[in-house]
């Protein structure tokens, strides 16, 4: 071989190398994105299947293994949301998996609802848009709700259904969420309120919020997400 | 005798760049199958999974108290099943079964309706003759539907069958 015909046989090593840098990342990621598209659309759905469910008043409740988490488990089954018996039957939420619903019923607080904090119509979370029910289905550790990001306080929740508790001072007995700050969504200005020509304030608004933790690909794309949020 | 030499060295190297020409097609048509494939099984599971949607909305919006269309549980079964025939594409066919409980037969529709405070428990004929009615939860699912990649046209029995499940679930209207 001459010695031109050996350096080009090198080149066209150092040229199908390149070729490869660019390629390979180029498939993998169209792998990874068209997997991620489906299974955003999957979250979508399930997500929108509990959150229409909870506005239509379906009593969902916390325990991974009650029967309204057992019906969401299995829509959500592809997603890693349930756990399994030896014949592949669901048998629960599963709590420590890729995925976790966060159903949020909330409402902005009246003058009108103020009386029962102290009897007159302002308190401290007068005009806000607060947290009334809070329900978390699947992996709690993977996020919060978008709009409260510290969660919900201990102790202010029902433990089974999720509603915020009362509290009794003096001769009043109120909600948490008439005087608890804590309890305020943070960033939330998808419904402007006014009592008269718009959406009226105390009419309970719900949210389902879903988020899918998705690992990447190593070395090309980085770990994240889908999060979707829907409001009822 | 330069002539010749470099006569025969092209020869060579045509043969050279045949073999290399080979290998890359293998890789490259390696690639696009994989492509091809993996499209293929999203694509599937996206229809199965707007099929059953399709038939959750229709469920909720035709039951036995509306109004206009009030349809028996019967009838309303059939219907939904027809709709996730018609919204899958060719994937469920007409012969696809309702599923039986235990499933025995795969791939099937499962059409369930629940009370929402029973949500583990399907409501059956024992049940009344009408719940398909608010304030009742319907569910329809695709159980178990099998796909194999198109790469299994040519070696069938060596590839891998993925099966695929969908579902959805809302409150009769």
């Amino acid at each position: 071989m001459s010695k031109s015909k050996r350096s080009e046989s090198g080149a066209a090593m150092i040229e199908g190398a390149f070729s490869t840098l660019l390629w390979v990342p180029l498939l993998l990621g169209t792998l990874f994105y068209g997997s991620e598209f489906v299974q955003a659309l999957q979250v979508v759905q399930v997500t929108r299947d509990a959150g229409h469910m909870f506005a239509r008043q379906v009593p969902f409740t916390t325990s991974p293994t009650n029967a309204d988490q057992m019906l969401l488990a299995r829509l959500g089954e592809q997603l890693g949301l349930a756990t399994f018996d030896a014949s592949y039957n669901v048998t629960g939420v599963n709590t420590t998996g890729p995925m976790v619903i966060i159903l949020t019923a909330i409402q902005n607080v009246s003058a009108n609802a103020c009386m029962a904090y102290d009897g007159t119509t302002s308190c401290p979370n007068l005009g806000q848009w607060v947290v009334t029910q809070q329900i978390t289905i699947g992996n709690a550790s993977l996020r919060k709700s978008n709009y409260l990001p510290n969660g919900v306080p201990a102790g202010e929740l029902d433990s089974t259904t999720g509603v915020v508790l009362t509290k009794t001072s003096g001769a009043f007995t109120y909600p948490y969420y008439l005087s608890d700050p804590a309890l305020q969504l943070t960033g939330f200005t998808a419904i402007p309120i006014n009592a008269t020509t718009g959406f009226p304030p105390d009419t309970p608004v719900y949210m389902a919020e879903g988020f899918l933790s998705t690992p990447g690909v190593p070395g090309f794309i980085g770990g994240g997400g889908i999060y979707t949020n829907m409001l009822f | 005798m330069v002539a010749h030499a470099t006569k025969f060295r092209r020869a060579r190297q045509k043969g050279q760049e045949l073999i290399e020409f080979t290998l890359m097609v293998f890789v490259v048509l390696g690639f696009i199958y994989m492509i091809i494939d993996v499209a293929w099984m999203v694509f599937t599971r996206a229809t199965l999974q707007y099929a059953v949607r399709e038939a959750s909305r229709y469920a909720v919006a035709n039951g036995s108290d509306n109004v206009a269309n009030p349809q028996n549980v019967n009838t309303e079964t059939a219907n939904i099943q027809s709709v996730v025939q018609t919204n899958s594409m060719g994937f469920v066919s007409a012969t696809t079964p309702l599923c039986t409980n235990p499933v025995t037969t795969t791939p099937c529709v499962n059409i369930n309706w629940y009370q929402p405070t029973a949500l583990n428990t399907p409501l059956t004929s024992a049940s009344g003759s009408a719940y398909n009615a608010s304030p009742n939860v319907v569910e329809v699912d695709v159980v178990s539907f099998p796909q194999k990649p198109l790469l299994g046209i040519f070696i069938e029995n060596s590839i891998h069958t993925f099966t695929f499940n969908a579902a959805s679930a809302d409150v009769m209207e």
